[in-house]
């Protein structure tokens, strides 16, 4: 063998092994180069089938779905739309144990979850699940939902939220909008109980009543006839002053 | 079509032309030192609370009527269940370092807000005000909710001397 036969031999080698690399490569790359987790992704296919049909069956179980109650504000994330058990499995898996053998199916005939809770969600109570009468639920708060429900929940009232900021809400995340004072974009944010947009004012007027303001700008002092009924709650802090005054010892 | 605020927030701009007006997203006037503002609240929607919000960035506003002995702030809030229909309010100087212009000049920013669900909201919807009034100054305002009428929330504004 010459040595252009030889030279072309071993580039011709390195070509073909580039081009298996290649080859090899693309074939595993995952579907439209983008991961998804399980709990993402739509019923195509087989195996999502059986991962939707296993979150199903194990929330017959009693103590799972009390679980996902404590948690979730609801009793069922597989009786949702697809859109809403994406946002909540996203965030949580381990709530049941789903996948790690640890649930059993102990009463797989007592489903007896509520249809009302199918598309849509209802605002969360304790007593939400009132077919549940094995759980005792007189002691329990409200659970805080958790801020992607949260904001999927927003989307349903009205605020005036609409384009893009339904779409966020939508997908659980925080509503924008912009500042034309501070000239930036500002996000909704949620601390567990209620949402607020950032704020910059102060309410002057905090406390009063636009019908308690009388001509003279003070807030109205109790009348006589009002003296028995007036409560030191509902004083101003103008009178409660007075009233300390008058119950001091005279000088002198 | 694209809501109003969304086309402020495409466009980071505080005023558009929409239907041959002028539409503010805030509105900004500027004012002396010393002056004061009085806010008259002319009509207001039943169906949700609405607010007037100011705000002045180099001086600080003070309620001085009516009287309810208010801190001095650089941003106010005068919502319609709590505050009086007509409110005065000085405009007094930063006793700091960071102070006015030479002139003494300022600027006063307003904006409405709503409130639903006891959760205050700005800029968002179809919210957006236009000068029906030069002189006093006539802001009819629209909440994002609902037909954008401009008419959830009216209001003047009158810029005085101030009290010697």
């Amino acid at each position: 063998m010459t040595d252009l036969e030889l030279i072309a031999v071993f580039a011709g080698s390195w070509i073909v092994a580039a081009a298996i690399w290649m080859l090899l490569d693309w074939a595993a790359r995952p579907k439209h180069a983008r991961f998804r987790p399980k709990g993402d992704r739509i019923h195509r296919g087989v195996f999502s089938y059986r991962h939707f049909r296993k979150v199903r069956r194990a929330e017959e179980n009693e103590e799972v779905r009390l679980r996902l109650e404590q948690r979730y504000g609801r009793p069922t994330l597989a009786l949702r739309s697809k859109r809403q058990t994406r946002v909540l499995a996203r965030h949580d898996r381990h709530v049941s144990g789903i996948g790690r053998g640890t649930i059993t199916a102990q009463n797989p005939g007592s489903s007896d979850l509520t249809p009302a809770l199918a598309g849509g969600l209802a605002m969360p109570t304790a007593a939400s699940d009132t077919a549940n009468s094995d759980t005792d639920n007189s002691g329990d708060t409200a659970a805080p939902l958790t801020e992607p429900v949260y904001w999927n929940e927003l989307r349903d009232r009205a605020m005036g939220f609409d384009g893009e900021n339904q779409e966020r809400l939508a997908n659980g995340e925080a509503p924008v909008r912009y500042n034309p004072v501070f000239h930036e974009d500002e996000t909704m944010t949620y601390d567990g109980t209620t949402s607020a947009w950032p704020s910059h004012t102060v309410d002057p007027f905090e406390g009063f009543t636009a019908d308690a303001l009388s001509e003279d700008g003070l807030p109205e002092t109790g009348t006589a006839d009002d003296e028995s009924t007036s409560s030191p709650e509902s004083d101003s802090a103008m009178e409660r002053a007075v009233r300390d005054l008058e119950h001091l010892p005279e000088a002198g | 079509m694209s809501s109003l605020s969304e086309r402020f927030r495409s466009r980071r701009s505080s005023s558009l032309v929409v239907n041959g007006e002028v539409v503010f997203s805030v509105y900004r006037k500027r004012v002396e030192i010393g002056q004061t503002l009085r806010v008259t609240r002319i009509t207001c929607s039943p169906d949700r609370e609405q607010s007037l919000n100011l705000s002045c960035s180099g001086a600080l506003l003070r309620v001085t009527e009516p009287a309810i002995d208010s801190t001095p702030v650089s941003g106010l809030t005068l919502r319609s269940s709590r505050c009086p229909e007509s409110v005065e309010i000085g405009i007094e100087a930063i006793t700091s370092d960071i102070g006015p212009n030479a002139s003494g000049a300022v600027d006063i920013i307003c904006w409405n807000t709503w409130f639903v669900d006891d959760i205050e909201h700005a800029w968002i919807g179809e919210a957006g005000m236009r000068l029906a009034g030069a002189d006093p100054i006539r802001l009819e305002c629209n909440d994002g909710l609902g037909d954008t009428d401009f008419g959830d929330l009216v209001v003047e504004l009158r810029i005085t001397p101030g009290k010697p």
